[in-house]
């Protein structure tokens, strides 16, 4: 029996990736990509000092202390290293506010796109999928939210529906929505033109599966960008809803109470006013960065080139 | 073009529409504008009474139909802080924040699209690095922040500018570049890419196989289409600048649209709310229109059809 046969097959040169493979390929990328590397390991410092807030802050965030109220940081004269930078009027040692300001703002940012990111993309899948009467309706409705500028819809918002986390994280999660809806139903109308879904559907395929295997995973890349430098505009919002006395009650520590009493303090405590907004700029830079990494890695463009 | 036109201008006035809707309705959120409207401690007679002189008893649908077509007539209510029209308040204030809104957007561009330009031009050169990092910074500093440690430098420390009001020339310095900012660094990453992308297309290598000059390539090819794009992120950027200037303009004490509205949402004085959140988003409506004319204007491919 002399057969012929081809000593390699295809299947032999084809490895399907593993998750180990995949990780070790994203690493690779990420130590080639001085920034992401920053962006990445500042995120998770954030997210450390977040979750472990009580075990690294110094002090209570609300233990009001007049005696030592109004101390400069330590390098300062007048500071000391136990306040290392400084008190604040009510004698609130700043560094550990500054912390704890930490899981306000990661809790808004999180959760905020967490509901926008949901309430978009089931919008934007209709939208796109379904086409139509359906598509003008929401895609109205997108334009409509997009059409006001987002900071006088929020504060508008906020000022007639009250101060609370919940609330701010509501609010923003449904105003930020329309723009993940957008995103989603472009891709899903990218997809659609691209022939995937017509041969899906002329093989017989359920609608659900459809979605699954093809929609979803051409969503993920762009969604999760979207996420990221949607969390750090939410942190900005915050930040200026709380300036304006319109998001969490004062005695809860976000950065945003934390700069509306440091201005009126500008010209003699200044460094109520200077660190908390650094700590913004650094989680703003932090998620910034992150972003513009996970673009670059789940390109799927790039993804086409792997092994 | 007119077909163009015109299908805009309908979009525009829909919207319009819309946001009238969606802004009465959001005051009429909890159920009960009045408790909304009266101080805390108001009695429940004092509640009973102020409803009824407001006519929120009315069904909501005949309350709407009254104010839209107030609108008309150019009535968008009554302030009660001010016991003054609404429209008034907000005409006396418009000047200030299209001042300030207008000369942001100004410095923003001036900086950076020449930065983002040569920067493009030249990749990785020194005014390139400079550019991108204005770019970074513009993202990642919050404005409001911006603004009070401009004033600690500038205005307590070294005395050059004023920290509030709109009493002279120079009061608008710190309060459109601490505006600005966020805008320029936009800007600034925009053209970047733009310039970079459009280095590489077919009508450049043309340009210079014809014999143009780098500068004669820059002005007619490079700057006209990058200028596409940079239309559309002016137009959002506006109304960026639009809802930027409550905090900016709170924190500077500069006479304004985002002041008075800041002023109205403290003293709960919510008709006057309402008629600012229309107007606001009315007028950025009004901006994007004149943005998308700008741009058929500047794209043939859109003035003639697909």
């Amino acid at each position: 029996m002399a057969e012929a046969t081809p000593t390699t097959t295809l299947d032999d040169l084809y490895e399907e990736p593993t998750w180990g493979s995949r990780l070790a390929y994203v690493g690779r990328l990420l130590l080639q990509d001085k920034s992401g590397i920053l962006g990445v390991t500042l995120f998770v410092l954030i997210v450390i000092t977040a979750v472990f807030a009580p075990a690294i802050a110094p002090h209570d965030p609300l233990d009001q202390n007049l005696g030592v109220a109004k101390q400069p940081p330590a390098y300062q004269e007048g500071g000391s290293w136990e306040y290392p930078l400084g008190t604040d009027n009510l004698g609130r040692d700043m560094l550990s506010r500054i912390i704890y300001g930490t899981r306000v703002s990661l809790t808004v940012g999180f959760f905020g796109v967490l509901i926008a990111a949901t309430l978009g993309m089931v919008g934007g899948l209709l939208a796109g999928y379904l086409g139509g009467r359906v598509d003008t309706v929401i895609m109205g409705g997108v334009n409509l939210i997009l059409a006001i500028p987002y900071l006088v819809l929020v504060v508008v918002l906020a000022a007639i529906l009250g101060r609370s986390l919940f609330i701010v994280i509501l609010i923003f999660g449904v105003t930020d929505s329309p723009i993940f809806a957008r995103v989603t139903r472009g891709e899903v109308l990218r997809i659609r033109e691209s022939g995937y879904v017509e041969s899906a559907v002329s093989i017989g395929a359920r609608t659900s599966r459809i979605i699954f295997d093809h929609i979803f995973p051409n969503l993920i890349g762009p969604l999760v960008t979207l996420a990221t430098f949607e969390m750090s505009a939410m942190i900005f919002y915050e930040a200026g809803l709380s300036f304006l006395g319109l998001s969490v009650p004062p005695t809860v520590p976000s950065w945003g109470n934390m700069l509306t009493d440091g201005r009126k303090f500008l010209n003699i405590y200044p460094w109520i006013a200077i660190y908390p907004g650094i700590a913004i700029a650094i989680t703003a830079l932090a998620f910034n960065l992150l972003g513009d990494w996970l673009r670059d890695v789940l390109d799927p463009r790039l993804r086409r080139s792997r092994n | 073009m007119q077909r163009y036109l015109i299908s805009r201008i309908l979009q525009s006035f829909l919207l319009l529409l819309g946001v009238v809707v969606l802004v009465f309705f959001m005051v009429r959120l909890t159920g009960d504008p009045a408790r909304l409207m009266v101080p805390r401690d108001a009695t429940q007679e004092q509640v009973d009474n102020f409803r009824e002189a407001m006519g929120f008893n009315r069904p909501v649908y005949v309350q709407f139909f009254d104010f839209f077509l107030g609108i008309f007539r150019g009535d968008l209510g009554d302030s009660l802080n001010f016991r003054q029209p609404a429209l008034e308040l907000i005409l006396e204030r418009l000047p200030g924040t299209i001042q300030l809104a207008v000369t942001a957007m100004a410095l923003a561009i001036v900086i950076a699209i020449p930065l983002g330009i040569i920067g493009g031009i030249n990749p990785g050169s020194l005014i390139d690095s400079i550019g991108r990092s204005v770019g970074l910074i513009g993202q990642v500093i919050p404005n409001f922040w911006l603004a009070l440690i401009l004033i600690l430098i500038f205005a307590v420390h070294l005395g050059w500018f004023p920290s509030f009001g709109r009493d002279s020339l120079s009061s608008v310095v710190l309060p459109a570049v601490a505006l600005g900012v966020a805008t320029m660094g936009q800007l600034v990453r925009l053209t970047r890419s733009a310039v970079l992308e459009i280095r590489n297309e077919d009508y450049i290598r043309t340009a210079r196989s014809k014999g143009l000059t780098r500068a004669a390539i820059a002005a007619r090819h490079v700057f006209r289409n990058a200028s596409i794009a940079l239309i559309s992120v002016i137009g959002v950027s506006f109304t960026y600048l639009l809802g930027g200037s409550v905090y900016i303009e709170t924190i500077f004490s500069w006479p304004g649209l985002g002041n008075l509205l800041d002023q109205a949402i403290r003293a709960r004085d919510f008709p006057l709310v309402q008629a600012i959140a229309i107007f606001i988003a009315g007028f950025a409506i009004l901006m994007s229109l004149a943005t998308d004319i700008m741009y058929g204007l500047v794209d043939p491919r859109i003035r003639y059809g697909r």
